[in-house]
């Protein structure tokens, strides 16, 4: 499986300079493949989050495809695009993020959860959290919790649907080194096994654990 | 744990959490159903109601000869058979003739009448005295009488020549009671019919026979039409002068009626869509995470529309019993008799309660749809 964008660019309307229009990410063409884990650094502003909601069809790039093989993922309508995303895409997101009526391990297992085929539920939910180690945390509610335990949290609930791509922004942001450890070798064996990861972060250490380094600046990538 | 045991884990607890507002959202519903429900109760009863109300105004519908003949008793009696018994609330019949007052040397009009019907088909026939109980006992219009100069009591001899004799038959009779009505009949005199017979020498004979009919107009248009139909020597009419501002009467009260309810669901709608737009709000994090991890439009859509056609279910059963409640008390209090509950008006006004809800979720639906999650996963 190989995630290809195409001269993806994304611009947003700004007063300031002579041209109000300035670009969050410059027409790029990347590729992510099974198996690899890739690391994009980059200062705060530059773009990567803007880049990485593109590649996983949360936003709509304003030029340019994404291709996952020979599939246009803009192509698609809403509910395809939808069912795709949670089929084949695992997001960790920059921001805290949980549905707040359930608990730690329901949230897990909420991706799992949204269509009807359970031919795909894995029970892999808990093990995550243990391996992240939250077991003691799986009947809390995310309001209990601490900024760390929300972030391994989406980490696991991004890991347990064993995604084909695995996108993450900034997953050990508020990690401390042993945690980050954890999740940097979660993450390179979901590579090993064959999912195709995409890591941001400002951290070098986490170039120790990546196949393809990427750089951003100011809206451009470099390779 | 199931998928769906998951998603109504969700929805009960995002109710739950927003109990106020999904209460004020609710109660909002059950009000505009119980306006509703009471006010179509009403607006299908006034008519009933209303109609017995104006029959006081007097008689809707009368019966004549077609031709030159004058009509039997026995014809008019079979003529009333078309209308139902409950409907029918007074037949009256009469008979004008011409008589002389012997003392006076003058011809009044006599109308010859049954008193007791008299009394429910015009019952704002008012007398001074007492109405006649025997046939020598007579009735005097309040014109007739100042013109005459009649008081109470007094005994006047009437007359009346048959065309083939010579011989005037007379009749010694008492008045009773000065009538007084507003209109054409203080001219008359009001005597029995068996009297009438007995100074003219025929009997069986009516000119007219009014009736007093708890019809809406459509109805009582047929009654007269099968009428005149079945007998081609009679002919029903209705008194237009009634039956025309007892429609317009009802079409205002119907049209306002409607009107009032129109306005109150749509207060409706503005409450609840006003709530709904609030809990989108307060879940924008929520819908955006859901949507990013794979939930599509239409399942956000399904479950506000699910969501508000709950409520919309709910306040109209709710909005079902309160709103017979208050048409029963509009209902004593108005018109002073009940109404009887309609099974149909449960599902009216249940359905009527979820299709306002759901349009009332149109907007806030579109607003949920529209969350961008890019923008809820940067963590704004
Ligand atoms: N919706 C938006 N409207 C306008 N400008 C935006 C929008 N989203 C992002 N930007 C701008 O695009 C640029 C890139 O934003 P982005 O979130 O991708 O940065 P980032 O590299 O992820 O930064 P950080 O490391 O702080 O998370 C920023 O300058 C930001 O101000
Ligand atoms: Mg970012």
């Amino acid at each position: 499986m190989i995630l290809r964008a195409e001269k993806i660019a994304k611009w947003y309307y700004r007063k300031s300079g002579e041209s109000n229009r300035f670009f969050a990410v410059s027409e790029t063409d990347v590729q992510l493949e099974s198996g690899s884990l890739t690391v994009l650094m980059g200062r705060s502003g530059s773009g990567k989050t803007t880049f990485l909601h593109m590649l996983g069809g949360l936003l709509i790039p304003d030029a340019g495809k994404v291709w996952v093989d020979d599939k246009d993922l803009y192509a698609m309508n809403d509910a395809e695009l939808s069912r795709y995303r949670n089929r084949h895409i695992g997001i960790v997101s920059q921001g805290h993020t949980a549905v707040q009526s359930l608990s730690v391990l329901e949230n897990v297992m909420l991706p799992q959860m949204m269509y009807a085929d359970t031919d795909r539920i894995n029970e892999s939910a808990d093990e995550w959290l243990a391996r992240f180690g939250m077991e003691h945390l799986q009947e809390a509610f995310p309001s209990e919790l601490s900024g760390g335990e929300l972030r391994r949290m989406s980490i696991a609930r991004a890991l347990a649907g064993k995604p084909e791509i695995l996108l993450a922004d900034e997953p050990t942001g508020d990690l401390d080194d042993e945690n980050t450890k954890l999740v940097m070798n979660a993450l390179r064996e979901a590579a090993d096994e064959g999912t195709a990861v995409l890591v941001v972060t400002h951290e070098s250490d986490a170039l120790d654990y990546a196949d393809q380094r990427w750089q951003m600046n100011a809206g451009v990538l470099t390779k | 744990m199931s998928r769906r045991k998951m998603f109504l884990k969700m929805v009960t607890a995002s109710l739950l959490r927003r109990r106020s507002r999904m209460l004020i959202a609710l109660l909002s519903i059950a009000i505009g159903a119980t306006i509703l429900s009471g006010l179509v109760t009403i607006y299908y009863d006034v008519p009933r109601q209303m109609g017995a109300q104006f029959r006081g105004y007097g008689a809707n519908m009368i019966l004549v000869p077609s031709g030159e003949e004058k009509m039997t008793v026995e014809k008019a009696q079979e003529c009333l058979t078309v209308i139902p018994k409950d409907q029918l609330l007074g037949a009256t019949p009469y008979r004008y003739v011409n008589v002389e007052m012997t003392s006076r040397q003058r011809t009044f009009v006599a109308a010859a009448t049954d008193f007791e019907q008299v009394q429910s088909t015009s019952p704002y026939f008012a007398v001074e005295g007492r109405w006649p109980e025997g046939d020598r006992e007579v009735l005097v219009g309040k014109e007739t009488a100042e013109t005459i100069g009649v008081k109470l009591n007094n005994v006047i001899e009437l007359s009346y020549k048959p065309e083939d004799t010579y011989v005037k038959n007379t009749l010694n009779m008492t008045v009773v009671g000065i009538l007084e009505t507003g209109g054409d009949e203080e001219a008359y005199i009001f005597t029995t019919l068996k009297a009438m017979d007995a100074l003219t020498g025929v009997s069986g004979q009516l000119d007219v026979m009014e009736m007093s009919v708890s019809a809406a107009s459509e109805e009582l248009e047929n009654y007269a039409a099968e009428i005149s139909e079945n007998n081609s020597d009679m002919s029903a009419r209705l008194v237009k002068r009634v039956t025309k501002s007892e429609t317009t009467v009802l079409a205002k009260l119907q049209s306002l009626v409607f009107l009032v309810t129109a306005v109150v669901l749509l207060l409706t709608m503005i409450c609840v869509s006003t709530t709904m737009m609030a809990v989108v709000s307060e879940r924008r994090k929520e819908i955006g995470l859901r949507k990013a991890l794979g939930a599509s439009d239409q399942s956000i859509r399904a479950e506000f529309l699910g969501e508000g056609m709950f409520l919309g279910l709910l306040g109209g059963i709710l909005g079902t019993a309160l709103g017979f409640a208050f048409a029963q008390v509009v209902s004593v209090n108005v018109f002073g008799s009940s109404i009887t509950f309609q099974p149909l008006l449960l599902p009216i006004t249940v359905i009527v309660s979820m299709g306002i809800a759901a349009l009332s979720c149109l907007l806030p639906i579109r607003r949920a749809v529209e969350i961008d999650p890019a923008l809820v996963l940067k963590g704004e």
